[in-house]
């Protein structure tokens, strides 16, 4: 059973565990981020904050977020675990973001709307400042490594990586402006 | 993925999510063995996830890489342990024994009132069971017992080569002590002192075989159903039957010849000489199937139901022993119904005849004349 609920997505996971109250789907989420939760944890444990009780007390709270959750998991714990470690709120995707995220996916079946949603993109990107279509042209449509990205810019690469986040950013903020125009 | 893909899908793939990285790819990242594709991959999930950025830089400490495996595994057989399928969590777990009686309490006192349910529905079938049977029993028509009491005081002919014994009538020792039993028809004038004698064939018979044997021409004896043929019973004529018995036979016929059937002033004699002896033997014969119809429809008859006399008395009228007898009733039965031509005609017909109730019945022919 936990072999085939590994093969789930995480909605499904999310889906089932919400209508059928499944523990064990949930706990297959919760195998699935744990690793996760390790490494993201792992700075912040000490004498105060001893993993014996961090892990249980986190897994436990994302239990219980799990039940209402809607959007991405992985958002969902980076923020849980920065609100437990007491670190600054870290604010996730944009609303906007997360519509044109859900609009591609949703267009992956249907060719016309990818090919009016593709269009939509295009413009949007036209907008763009020609130093961010070109970070963004190297990137995401010419598959450069960031390492790479950051050698040329004389920049590291979370440097790049923050710059490539602000851009998905302010195309999504455009595609919506397109919508209400 | 590819970059010779067209730029339409490329486009779209910017904003299409990429899953977490799993263990596996988290080390091949960290280590450096992941294709190109798998890479950009990777770098466009990073690009967009804090929690695999950090997790990354994480993992890329080698000061992290040894704790990190240790927790790793064993959070995962945690979460394995504690959220497997059927096992609560230690929050619920430690609340259960509060709520867990409310429902176990439910439960069984759901379970013991239907129990008691179906309990009192077993009670109230039972008991009333009971009671519809002992109220079919004490309503029953008393068919197999009062033709016994009826037969006590009905004293039936015997008819001609018939087994003496078969018309005994079967008495008990209460039946002697208390009262005779005599029938009461709704047409019987005659005083209930009379009819002692009529309880007491028993006696007479048993006194009569032991001295000396009854002789056959005392042998048919007309029944006493009503008063009229009680008060023909003295004066009846002995049947043709019993002027042509042979002596002879009469010595073997001297010993089933039951005392019963002796006139009755013979009866009362002998009742007087010896009545000890007439409590000694008293016989119960089994009553076969021609004895209960007739006996049955006596009943009707004495409780007034012509109609069913007569249908018993039918069904005896042309097979056995009864056959005459239960003719005669039946001519009774009419002529009480008002039906006096069938009466008269059914009394012809037996005085016609050569049979015992001849003598009866041309007494009722002169009695309805």
């Amino acid at each position: 059973m936990h072999l085939q609920l590994n093969n789930l997505s995480d909605r499904e996971l999310l889906l089932r565990f919400r209508k059928f109250r499944e523990r064990e789907a949930a706990g297959a989420l919760l195998d699935r981020y744990s690793h996760l939760m390790v490494a993201v944890c792992l700075p912040g444990l000490d004498a105060q904050h001893p993993a014996e009780t961090v892990f249980p007390e986190l897994t436990e709270k994302l239990y219980h977020q799990l039940s209402g959750a809607t959007g991405r998991i992985n958002g969902i714990l980076y923020g849980l675990v920065q609100q437990y470690f007491g670190k600054s709120r870290v604010t996730g995707n944009s609303p906007a973001l997360r519509d044109l995220e859900s609009r591609v996916d949703m267009a992956g079946s249907n060719p016309i709307e990818k090919v009016a949603l593709a269009g939509q993109l295009e413009k949007a990107l036209g907008r763009l400042i020609p130093e961010d279509m070109e970070l963004l042209q190297a990137f995401y449509l010419d598959h450069k490594p960031l390492r790479e990205l950051a050698q040329s810019r004389h920049m590291n690469t979370s440097q790049v990586r923050d710059r490539l986040k602000g851009i998905r950013q302010t195309v999504a903020t455009y595609m919506k402006e397109a919508a209400y125009e | 993925m590819n970059s010779h893909s067209p730029r339409q899908e490329r486009v779209l793939r910017i904003f299409t999510p990429v899953r977490c990285l799993n263990r596996d790819q988290l080390r091949r990242y960290h280590l450096g063995q992941m294709t190109g594709v798998e890479h950009h991959l990777v770098e466009q999930h990073l690009v967009e996830c804090d929690l695999c950025h950090d997790a990354l830089a994480t993992v890329e400490n080698p000061a992290n890489v040894e704790s990190y495996q240790q927790l790793s595994t064993q959070l995962s057989q945690y979460i394995h342990r504690e959220y497997a399928a059927g096992v609560q969590p230690v929050a619920r777990a430690q609340k259960q024994p509060v709520l867990k009686p409310q429902p176990h309490a439910r439960r069984s006192f759901a379970e013991s009132a239907q129990s008691y349910f179906w309990t009192v529905v077993f009670l109230a079938f039972g008991g009333g069971s009971i009671f519809l049977l002992q109220q079919h029993l004490k309503n029953r028509p008393p068919l197999s017992s009062l033709p016994l009491r009826a037969a006590d005081a009905i004293v039936l002919p015997a008819p001609q080569g018939a087994a003496l014994g078969d018309y005994q009538p079967v008495t008990t020792d209460t039946q002697q002590e208390v009262k005779p039993l005599v029938i009461q028809t709704k047409y019987s004038t005659r005083d209930t002192s009379h009819m002692s004698a009529a309880a007491l064939p028993v006696a007479v018979k048993d006194t009569a075989q032991k001295k000396k044997p009854v002789k056959d021409s005392a042998l048919p004896k007309p029944p006493v159903t009503d008063s009229n043929a009680r008060a023909l019973i003295a004066n009846a004529t002995p049947p043709p039957a019993q002027k042509e018995t042979p002596k002879e036979p009469a010595k073997e016929e001297q010993k089933e010849t039951p005392k019963e059937k002796a006139p009755e002033p013979a009866r009362a004699e002998a009742e007087k000489d010896d009545p000890p002896a007439a409590e000694k033997k008293e016989t119960t014969r089994p009553v076969n199937g021609d004895d209960y119809v007739y006996r049955s429809a006596m009943q009707y008859q004495q409780q007034g139901d012509y109609n069913e006399a007569i249908n018993q008395y039918r069904k005896l009228s042309d097979r056995g022993r009864y056959a005459e007898r239960a003719r005669y009733q039946m001519a009774i039965c009419y002529r009480a119904k008002g039906q006096k031509g069938k009466a008269r005609r059914i009394l012809k017909d037996i005085a016609n005849s050569e049979g015992s109730m001849k003598s009866l019945a041309q007494a009722e022919l002169s009695t309805m004349n």
